[in-house]
């Protein structure tokens, strides 16, 4: 509980931001009137969370393993994600719990402008193991 | 965008509906760095998924869902919060529909809160409206 795991750091390229847009359907991203920024799709934000959930578990204390189901998914966005941004994302263990032969465990992701340390998104996802204990 | 004068709870934003084949899946799964192989590999789903077959990506569900909200918002910038519930899998192949409804307002904040859903045609709740929810900054 209240495990950490080391901050990374991510840099949100327009390509990416494209490459996202297209596999979810959206038109382009968006580009705000007053300030000629691009801005992603809020879920977006799965490219620099959820999508190290993989690697995050290649622990060996957890066992590496693909059995995992994602159980929910939350985000808040302190302020729209930009083209250009470097975030400063820390993991960190914010409940483990057993059900039955089933781990919960609650994964916090807060995400900082790595410029000013101001809060971006806080992700916060429930991944549920099969432990094959009964 | 809507404005603050022309929301009301009970109000449903205009739903999207798409059906989620293998290709999806792997442009989802290239895009978003979720290389799980439940999503692509059939011989790993077989052993690992819920199912016993090939399962969508929870967040591919989210990503199109939130499509929809943002489409509604007018803008990524206006959709302050996301929560899903991945509740029932969403196996490859579903045509998925994505709906949410207006069900609390905010005077103060300006804000609506949906709830919010995706579900195939044989109504397996991929995305639970139950506690599935997003909050949507109005004009």
């Amino acid at each position: 509980m209240g495990h950490s795991y080391p901050p990374y750091r991510y840099e949100v390229s327009r390509e990416k931001v494209r490459e996202y847009a297209a596999a979810t359907g959206v038109d382009g991203p968006a580009r705000t009137a007053e300030r000629g920024e691009v801005i992603a799709p809020p879920t977006f934000a799965a490219c620099f969370t959820v999508g190290r959930f993989d690697a995050l578990f290649a622990d060996p204390e957890l066992g590496a393993h693909w059995n995992l189901v994602h159980g929910s998914q939350e985000y808040v966005f302190h302020r729209p994600v930009r083209v250009g941004d470097v975030l400063a994302c820390t993991p960190r263990i914010v409940d483990l719990r057993a059900r039955g032969r089933l781990d919960v465990l609650t994964l916090q992701i807060d995400c900082l402008d790595a410029d000013d340390d101001t809060p971006v998104v806080t992700s916060r996802g429930t991944l549920i193991f099969f432990t094959g204990k009964e | 965008m809507p404005s603050w004068d022309e929301v009301e709870v009970g109000q449903r934003i205009p739903t999207d509906r798409e059906t989620l084949d293998q290709a999806h899946l792997i442009a989802y799964a290239a895009a978003s760095g979720d290389l799980n192989p439940l999503h692509w590999d059939p011989d790993v789903a077989a052993e690992v998924s819920p199912t016993g077959g090939i399962i969508a990506h929870g967040m591919l569900n989210m990503g199109n869902v939130s499509r929809a909200v943002t489409r509604w918002a007018g803008g990524p910038e206006r959709v302050l919060s996301l929560a899903a519930t991945f509740k029932a899998p969403c196996p490859v192949g579903s045509t998925v529909t994505y709906g949410g409804e207006v069900v609390e307002l905010d005077e103060h904040a300006r804000t609506a809160t949906l709830a919010v859903w995706a579900e195939t045609e044989d109504g397996a709740k991929v995305v639970d409206r139950r506690s599935s929810r997003a909050v949507v900054q109005l004009g």
